[in-house]
């Protein structure tokens, strides 16, 4: 099967309602309404139909199975006493109360050796909050490689990840700026070809 | 340091970019006649962009051009700037910061770029007396260049710790003798754009200085090891999101209408920084004509 992001065409890190939203434009479109019974399409619109359908339930589905993978997880982290450190949840607390300050200075008492997955996650929470971009990143790297599995640090660096790509994308609307191209950038890419070919003499489209 | 900052010319309008040549004309004039006529040798691309930035706070009716000769282009007649604050600040400005980042290059550095450096010295010297009018900065950036050597002299492992000193000094420059909203925005403007220079200058560096075991915070916080791909995504990541502070800071600006620029800040934040930090992608480099995604 096809990749379910890419029939709905939306980014893997799309939020649940970008995915909604694109899902109901494919809907509106394929609509059985859209095409009498004569339509010759009618078909191949209902196959496309079903297509979307399909996809927009695997997102669903495999959405929630993440979620629920995610909670499971925590609490089977929390439940063997095994690297469980009850300080993470006091912690954990002072970051919901958005009381940063103090959640540092605690992290500050971890000796060398307690530190870690979990505090290195935290700590790129706390430097991330006071602007501390690079050191963030860092510490969130670190946390991803000591425990490869966390899906709460790979969905926080998948976060950072794409908004770094979404950068720039506000002021340059849906041409996404730069890394991907659609008609228009071809279209613009090929008249500055053309343009330079020109200058050298040769023409690559004989009409411009 | 210098040279990070320049617009990504293929992104731009025509227009837009005659007025980025005609600034960077604009401030050569203006260095030649505050802060002596050798002083050009100076100029950068960085300086048009504080130059751009400032000019958003001036009368609209003081930015003008018009077509004229110079020495270095005797040929040809360009469109320069005709001289405002914004420009004279930036030129003065910039015979400040190039006379301390010499001074700094020469009490680092062996005896080789001494010899290299010292004749320009005395230049220097008198371009700073001439800018002598902005003492409370000059203080400033002495003293934010010798907390990044002491940082350097203790081996701080922090990029964000190293990085914090000349982001608060580009921060000085950008908001001096504004005040109000607009210094708060020009002054983080400033700071975020000053940190991601020193940040993504020490990843440029990254294998050089590893190799001749120079100090790199990126180095200590990586042990010295050579980067992975991830590794190169993480450091993307961290300064790109640094480029979104400097972009929230852009969106509070006032551009009065002034779509040049405002097409040229943006282009400089968006593509022209981005570009600088290509090394650490593998797409390929987006000023690339033959993209292979036509």
């Amino acid at each position: 099967m096809k990749d379910p992001y890419s029939i709905l065409g939306v980014n893997h890190d799309a939020s649940d309602d970008e995915v909604k939203e694109a899902y109901r434009n494919l809907v509106r479109k394929y609509h059985p309404d859209n095409y009498a019974d004569d339509n010759p399409l009618k078909d191949l619109a209902n196959e496309k139909m079903q297509e979307v359908n399909e996809a927009y339930d695997a997102i669903v589905k495999m959405r929630e199975d993440e979620k629920n993978g995610a909670t499971n997880n925590g609490a089977g982290y929390q439940s063997s006493s095994y690297q469980s450190d009850p300080r993470y949840g006091e912690i954990r607390r002072l970051l919901n109360a958005r009381r940063f300050a103090e959640a540092e200075r605690k992290l500050s008492e971890f000796s060398e050796y307690d530190c870690g997955a979990e505090w290195h996650y935290l700590k790129s929470v706390v430097l991330m909050q006071r602007g501390l971009v690079n050191d963030a990143m860092r510490e969130l790297e670190t946390a991803c490689m000591m425990d490869p599995s966390n899906l709460e640090y790979q969905k926080a660096k998948q976060m950072f990840n794409g908004q770094a790509r979404g950068y720039g994308s506000t002021y340059y609307g849906n041409m996404n700026s730069r890394r991907s191209s659609d008609a228009c950038d071809c279209c613009a890419n090929l008249i500055c070809l053309d343009c330079c070919c020109e200058c050298m003499g040769g023409d690559l489209i004989p009409c411009l | 340091m210098f040279g990070f900052v320049k617009p990504d010319q293929g992104m731009l309008l025509g227009r837009d970019y005659a007025f980025y040549k005609a600034t960077y004309c604009g401030i050569c004039r203006q260095m030649k006649a505050h802060t002596g006529a050798l002083s050009p040798i100076f100029l950068t691309y960085d300086s048009v962009f504080l130059a751009l930035v400032r000019m958003v706070f001036e009368d609209k009716k003081n930015i003008g051009a018009r077509r004229g000769r110079c020495l270095a282009h005797p040929l040809k007649k360009r469109a320069m700037l005709l001289p405002n604050k914004a420009t004279e600040y930036t030129a003065k400005v910039f015979a400040l910061l190039s006379y301390y980042k010499m001074k700094d290059d020469l009490a680092d550095e062996g005896a080789l770029t001494r010899i290299g450096l010292a004749p320009a010295r005395p230049l220097l010297a008198h371009a700073r007396k001439k800018a002598a009018e902005y003492a409370e900065l000059e203080s400033v950036i002495a003293d934010r260049l010798e907390e990044i050597t002491r940082l350097e002299k203790e081996k701080c492992a922090s990029v964000d710790t190293c990085a914090h000193p000349f982001g608060e000094l580009l921060g000085a420059l950008f908001c001096h003798g504004l005040s109000g909203e607009d210094a708060i925005v020009t002054r983080e403007l400033g700071y975020r754009l000053g940190k991601f220079i020193y940040a993504a200058d020490a990843a440029k560096d990254y294998e050089e200085d590893r190799k001749k075991g120079r100090f790199n915070p990126y180095v200590l916080s990586y042990e010295g090891k050579e980067l992975t791909k991830e590794n190169k995504e993480t450091i993307r990541t961290a300064l790109i999101l640094e480029c979104t502070r400097m972009e929230a800071a852009v969106n509070l600006l006032d551009f009065r209408g002034s779509y040049t620029l405002e097409a040229l800040i943006r282009n400089i934040i968006y593509n022209g920084l981005l570009n600088q930090i290509d090394f650490l992608s593998d797409a390929p480099a987006a000023s690339d004509p033959f993209d292979a995604q036509i």
